[in-house]
């Protein structure tokens, strides 16, 4: 079968020769040898016998190996395809619950922005209302046109003459009742919680002794404050005792005064909410 | 007899050793194949033509089937290894189908 193909058409050459040119040699050096009488083939044979044998075992061996391979491997594949298959399943719910949960927290992420809004806007308000409360209860420093009166003893040491606690209290009472919106005595700030009394021979104000002449300072309105004030019985009072006595009483308005906070702290009193005032 | 001896025991050995084909030499084990039956439908042809010879098929047989794998070893080791088993497998092809229509013209001469 030993072809001569049209040369260059590789394809047709290899088609031609598809048959080991040995079979054909072998056959006719064998039909040669027989020719000539000698009975040396079957002696070959014989030898060859158990090689052949292997070599269709090795053959049968290759062939079940591979089909073995490639069943392991198919099924390999297939066992990991629907492992995949499982797997994107699973994560397509997962992804899906996650974009339902990132839609929940979505949501009350704008609820709590718009809760802060409200808060910040209440913060606000509170703000406001305790720095007026401060300001108002003297528990903070403020300052602002004012009067400015001082109150001094009668000269001579007759104990009539003397400025007593009963009259500072009168005096800032008077203040209050003028509009006074902060009142000091001896520069010590009248609060909530402020007692002018005497203990020993000297007048206190928030526990701390004061020694004539007596400063008291008010925060008004400086168009009426005092016109308000001298109008008071407290003035009156201090007038007649101006005149009487001789007790300095002296009013002065201030375009800037500054009255010192004292800070408060309640820790035994419980709150009752009624409202913002 | 022989034939029919030697294949059982392949297959019977096949089956049952399973034996495991090394991961580096798994590439190669398709084409050993392929070479493996290119040899064998050969064997067919030349008997059915009459000039059938075991020692040819052996040396034929172990032949194609080493140098197959070499030259898809040799392509590996160069890069082309897949463009060379193609060429491997096309030349194989080729033979296995022309001896395949060779023994059809024998058995149902047509």
């Amino acid at each position: 079968m030993t072809a001569l193909s049209p040369p260059g058409d590789l394809l047709a050459r290899v088609a031609a020769q598809s048959l080991d040119d040995d079979y054909a040699a072998v056959a006719a050096r064998r039909t040669a040898d027989a020719t000539a009488g000698q009975a040396g083939a079957a002696a070959a044979r014989r030898v060859t016998g158990l090689t052949f044998g292997g070599a269709v075992a090795v053959l049968a061996v290759l062939l079940t190996i591979s089909a073995l391979e490639t069943r392991d491997a198919a099924s390999q594949a297939e066992a990991d395809r629907l492992a995949l298959i499982d797997r994107i399943e699973a994560e397509q719910i997962d992804v899906a619950e996650l974009r339902d949960a990132a839609g929940a927290v979505q949501g009350s992420v704008d609820d709590l922005r718009n809760a802060a809004i409200e808060i910040v806007g209440e913060e606000a308000v509170l703000d406001d209302v305790l720095t007026r409360l401060e300001a108002a209860t003297g528990a903070v420093p403020v300052s602002g046109p004012g009067l400015r009166i001082i109150i001094d003893d009668a000269p001579g040491a007759r104990p009539e003459g003397l400025v007593r606690d009963t009259d500072l209290q009168l005096l800032a009472n008077g203040l209050w009742e003028a509009g006074a919106q902060a009142v000091a005595v001896g520069g010590q700030r009248l609060t909530t919680r402020s007692a002018i009394r005497t203990a020993g021979q000297a007048i206190t104000v928030n526990y701390r002794s004061l020694s004539p002449p007596y400063v008291v300072t008010a925060l008004g309105d400086p168009d009426t404050f005092a016109a308000e004030f001298l109008e008071t019985p407290a003035a009156q009072s201090f007038v007649d005792l101006q005149s009487n006595l001789g007790v300095r009483f002296e009013v002065a308005s201030v375009d800037s005064l500054t009255l010192a906070g004292r800070p408060l702290s309640i820790d035994q009193a419980d709150q009752i909410d009624e409202g913002l005032p | 007899m022989i034939a029919l001896l030697g294949l059982l025991v392949g297959i019977v050995a096949g089956l049952f050793l399973e034996p495991a084909v090394p991961i580096s030499l798994q590439p190669y084990l398709p084409i050993a194949v392929v070479a493996a039956l290119d040899a064998t439908f050969g064997a067919f042809r030349a008997m059915l033509d009459g000039i059938f010879d075991e020692k040819v098929f052996v040396i034929s047989f172990v032949s194609n089937v080493l140098i197959a794998a070499l030259i898809v070893y040799l392509g590996d080791q160069l890069g082309v290894g897949s463009q060379l088993s193609t060429g491997v497998v096309v030349v194989l092809g080729i033979r296995i189908f022309s001896n395949v229509a060779a023994i059809r013209r024998h058995l149902f001469h047509a």
